[in-house]
């Protein structure tokens, strides 16, 4: 019985694996029609099921075009894992990482005096009897004007945990949700907006005030990100450098309706949803996926245990390295 | 905290960029960085660098000019008092005086603004539109994608080059257009694109490559002060293709816009239709066709979109398409969603009361009575509610 | 005494000879910048065309109200308005509203407790104190 049992369940199991002839692979028809001999109660084969000629090849890395900044020339083309740049949107994930973050943001330092931190004398305030009036312990009581508060805010951290897989996860599927909108922008390292020289040149030698320089790189980054179609009609731009680039995050400051400037070390997956584009050097992507992959590769190492391979970081596809003008 | 190594280091020889970095080394002469000034400036200016970006785009830039800083130095008014002048007589207001004001809005005069400060990108100045236009210049980037991914294939430092220019080519002559249009792309038997005489005419890749260098060859004699800036390699291919007698020719029919709306209905005759339902799976190929659909068009195809872009038909669409409607009643219009519908009327804008009264012709005598008896024909003319309401409501 | 038939007349009343819808218009209000006007701006793309078709006895009208939650306001030929704000609904929910106001008939609402009404004449006549012979006591 119980052999038995266990030889349909092989049989079963032979069936499902891998070897075994799917439906892909099935031949259709294995003899032409005509040879073949029709039976009168035979049913008419039904193409429903036929599966399409073409094999479903799932998506492994995808392209990420490197930009020239103010023109957008593309310069170069390099790839990344669909694990890295095209994973399908999980809200889920992005509000629990958005929650976390917001949580271990709270200041927390809201603090009041309970009735034993008010100052003052705890003489009872006077007799228990015979003034006609209410019986009154001490003037810091909760219900006295001038007392301690009794369930006020105290100095707290309200920061939760998030499993770092997860939060890892959410990075990417932040950066995958803006990849697929065609909203993030990879440019050539160096990411600095042009300031016009004359302009530089006339504020080194100190011909123009403060608000004058401000009121320029206003009208000029406003300009220049409306023509490009980045400003504030269309959502604001958020650049991502790798540290602080002068002209760049001055403009952005003094231009903030048309964007904002961060430092990869400043950014979260909030910063990744916010605004209509993100715009980010090709190292920083880099970096940023390097430190958000935790769910992909492990820190474990068993001997003679096979580890399932990492997917690169960012190869170039063109220009080659050795090609012969690169 | 996490800290990222600087990225001002050296770029990897990736990432160089294949034609030559044109920055004007006169401007980084003049404005040299002088961060210990800069520094000190800091509590009253702003910090800023002075430096170029290390950015090879600064070539595409027109160099700005005309910036005019405020006059110099604070001119202080003698107090009335110690005015010594017997026939100074104090202003009754300011109407008389020569100037009043500060400096806002200085930069709001173009005389101050200056020229030259648009922004220049990769396409041209504006966005094709025109569907006609954009099927021959998705057609034309395919073709000349698969001359340069053939000739990036070969792995000679000329072909790189060639390929290269050609794919940074504007559009040249309109001849230029019509000899790339009539290269026939097919569906090959593995359902990839492919030109459609096998082998494919030898003479084609000769051709487009010599009249793209030809098109660069006479705009750089037009204008003899880029001459110096091209790579070597670049001026080695040309050299190899030997067109100079072609110049000449050339330099009358050079037109840098795109083609006109008529001759691509007329080239789009000659195109068909068989090439849209040819696969493109190859990422570079991909790349080399959405770059040259930006410098013919400007539209710039997201990697993301490109990924989900197998079909050459489905890349017409993508570039073809128009943008997505910001309004429902554009949208309304675009789509022509009631114009069958005699009962049914879409207004663009929120109906106000004073509308409504216009529609049955109220507003007329409305304003005639009100402007008769001397009444704010819109708005209430600085006038408070009535006093007595506060009294009745007791609101504060 | 001759026995006299009655002579009995239909009398003119909404749905015999003639249906005439008591809804007259329906403005419907959106925004194109909030949440709460999707379902609505849906409705207006995807539903609001067939609709209008089949109602050719009803005049639309949409126009936007910018910063407010859509609306949808039945007007009828007694002179009442009926306005239901559509907010957060689906096109299909709104369908459904729509639906309400075509089939209203623009009165007040009125709780009924004599489901059964008829406006045919009494036929007992109403009791007066100054006819018939009188009460003598």
């Amino acid at each position: 019985m119980a052999g038995k049992g266990m030889r349909c369940l092989s049989e079963a199991m032979r069936g499902l694996s891998l070897g075994a002839p799917t439906c892909r692979t099935v031949p259709v028809r294995t003899a032409p029609l005509i040879s073949r001999r029709s039976m009168a109660t035979e049913a008419p084969v039904s193409n429903i099921t036929r599966s399409v000629a073409e094999q479903w090849t799932p998506i492994t890395t995808v392209p990420v075009t490197v930009h020239a900044f103010p023109t957008l020339e593309p310069r170069s083309l390099e790839t990344y894992s669909a694990k890295h740049l095209y994973l399908p949107l999980r809200r889920d994930i992005l509000h629990l990482a958005v929650v976390y973050e917001g949580d271990n943001t709270r200041q927390g330092t809201a603090q009041a005096k309970t009735r034993w931190e008010v100052a003052g004398s705890h003489r009872k305030v006077r007799p228990q009897k015979g003034s006609g009036r209410a019986r009154v312990g001490t003037k810091q009581s909760p219900i006295q004007r001038g007392g301690g508060k009794s369930h006020g805010p105290r100095n707290r951290d309200f920061g939760t945990s998030l499993n770092r897989k997860v939060y890892d996860l959410a990075w990417r599927t932040a950066l995958s949700y803006r990849y697929r909108r065609g909203e993030l922008i990879v440019t050539e390292d160096g990411l600095d907006l042009p300031l016009p020289e004359d302009f530089l040149q006339q504020a080194q030698d100190g011909l123009l005030t403060r608000e004058l320089e401000d009121a320029f790189i206003q009208k000029y980054v406003g300009e220049m990100l409306g023509a490009m179609q980045w400003g504030k009609a269309h959502g604001r731009t958020t650049f991502i450098t790798g540290d602080e680039r002068m002209n760049l995050f001055t403009a952005m400051e003094v231009a903030g309706e048309n964007g904002t400037a961060l430092q990869l070390q400043d950014v979260d997956v909030k910063d990744l949803l916010e605004t209509g584009r993100i715009v980010m050097e090709r190292s920083v992507l880099k970096e940023m996926i390097r430190q958000h992959r935790s769910d992909l590769v492990s820190s474990i190492v068993v001997p003679g245990m096979k580890h399932l391979k990492e997917p690169a970081l960012g190869t170039v596809l063109y220009p080659l390295p050795k090609s012969p003008v690169a | 905290m996490r800290h990222l190594p600087r990225l001002r280091g050296a770029v990897s020889a990736s990432l160089c960029c294949s034609s030559p970095t044109h920055i004007r080394t006169t401007a980084v002469a003049a404005v040299a960085t002088t961060s210990s000034s800069t520094k000190t400036q800091s509590l009253q200016r702003r910090n800023l660098s002075t430096s170029l970006p290390r950015c090879d785009a600064v070539e595409a830039y027109a160099p700005p000019q005309g910036l005019k800083p405020p006059p110099q130095g604070w001119k202080t008014a003698v107090r009335p008092d110690k005015i010594t002048d017997p026939a100074y007589e104090p202003a009754q207001d300011g109407l008389g005086l020569e100037e009043v004001g500060g400096l806002d809005g200085w930069w709001e005069n173009p005389a101050n603004y200056g020229t030259g400060r648009q922004w220049v990108g990769y396409g041209p100045a504006e966005k094709v539109i025109d569907p006609a236009v954009l099927e021959v210049a998705v057609y034309r980037a395919l073709v000349e994608a698969m001359i340069a991914r053939g000739g990036v294939k070969t792995l000679t430092a000329r072909m790189f080059a060639v390929s290269d220019s050609l794919l940074g080519s504007e559009w040249g002559p309109e001849t230029l257009t019509t000899t790339t249009v009539q290269t026939k792309l097919c569906v090959g038997s593995n359902g990839a694109l492919e030109f459609k005489s096998t082998p494919p005419e030898p003479q084609l890749e000769q051709k487009v490559t010599e009249e793209v260098d030809t098109a660069a060859t006479a705009k750089q004699e037009a204008e003899p002060t880029e001459g110096a800036n091209e790579t070597e390699v670049l001026e080695e291919a040309r050299e190899e293709v030997e067109v100079k007698e072609a110049v000449e020719v050339q330099e009358e029919g050079l037109t840098e816009g795109p083609i006109s709306s008529e001759t691509a209905q007329a080239l789009l005759k000659e195109i068909g239709h068989e090439w849209k339902k040819a696969t493109i799976k190859d990422y570079v190929f991909k790349y080399f066709v959405a770059k040259r659909i930006q410098k013919l068009t400007g539209h710039i195809i997201p990697d993301g979109k490109l990924v989900a872009i197998n079909t050459a038909g489905t890349l017409l669409r993508e570039v073809v398409r128009p943008p997505k409607a910001k309004k429902l009643v554009e949208e309304i219009e675009n789509k022509q969603l009631f114009q069958s519908l005699p009962n049914v009327r879409v207004f663009p804008r929120r109906v106000t009361p004073i509308d409504k009264e216009k529609m049955v012709g109220r507003w007329k005598v409305i304003r005639e009575e009100l402007e008769r008896r001397g009444l704010p024909v819109i708005g209430t003319a600085n006038i408070d509610n009535a006093i007595e309401k506060k009294w009745v409501t007791g609101a504060k | 005494m001759a026995v006299k038939a009655l002579h009995a007349v239909s009398q003119g009343r909404n749905g015999v000879g003639a249906f005439i819808l008591q809804c007259k218009k329906i403005d419907l209000h959106y925004c194109d910048w909030a949440g709460s006007s999707r379902g609505m701006n849906g409705f207006i793309k995807s539903l609001l065309p067939k609709f209008a078709a089949a109602h050719p006895q009803i005049e639309f009208t949409v126009s936007p109200r910018p910063t407010k939650h859509p609306v949808a306001i039945g007007h009828y030929i007694n002179g009442r308005s009926k306005p239901i704000c559509v907010r957060n609904m689906e096109p299909y929910e709104i369908l459904k509203k729509l639906e309400l106001l075509r089939d209203a008939s623009g009165e007040k609402l009125k709780k009924v407790t004599k489901p059964v009404r008829s406006i045919n004449q009494s036929v007992r006549g109403i009791w007066s104190p100054y006819h018939g012979n009188g009460m003598s006591l």
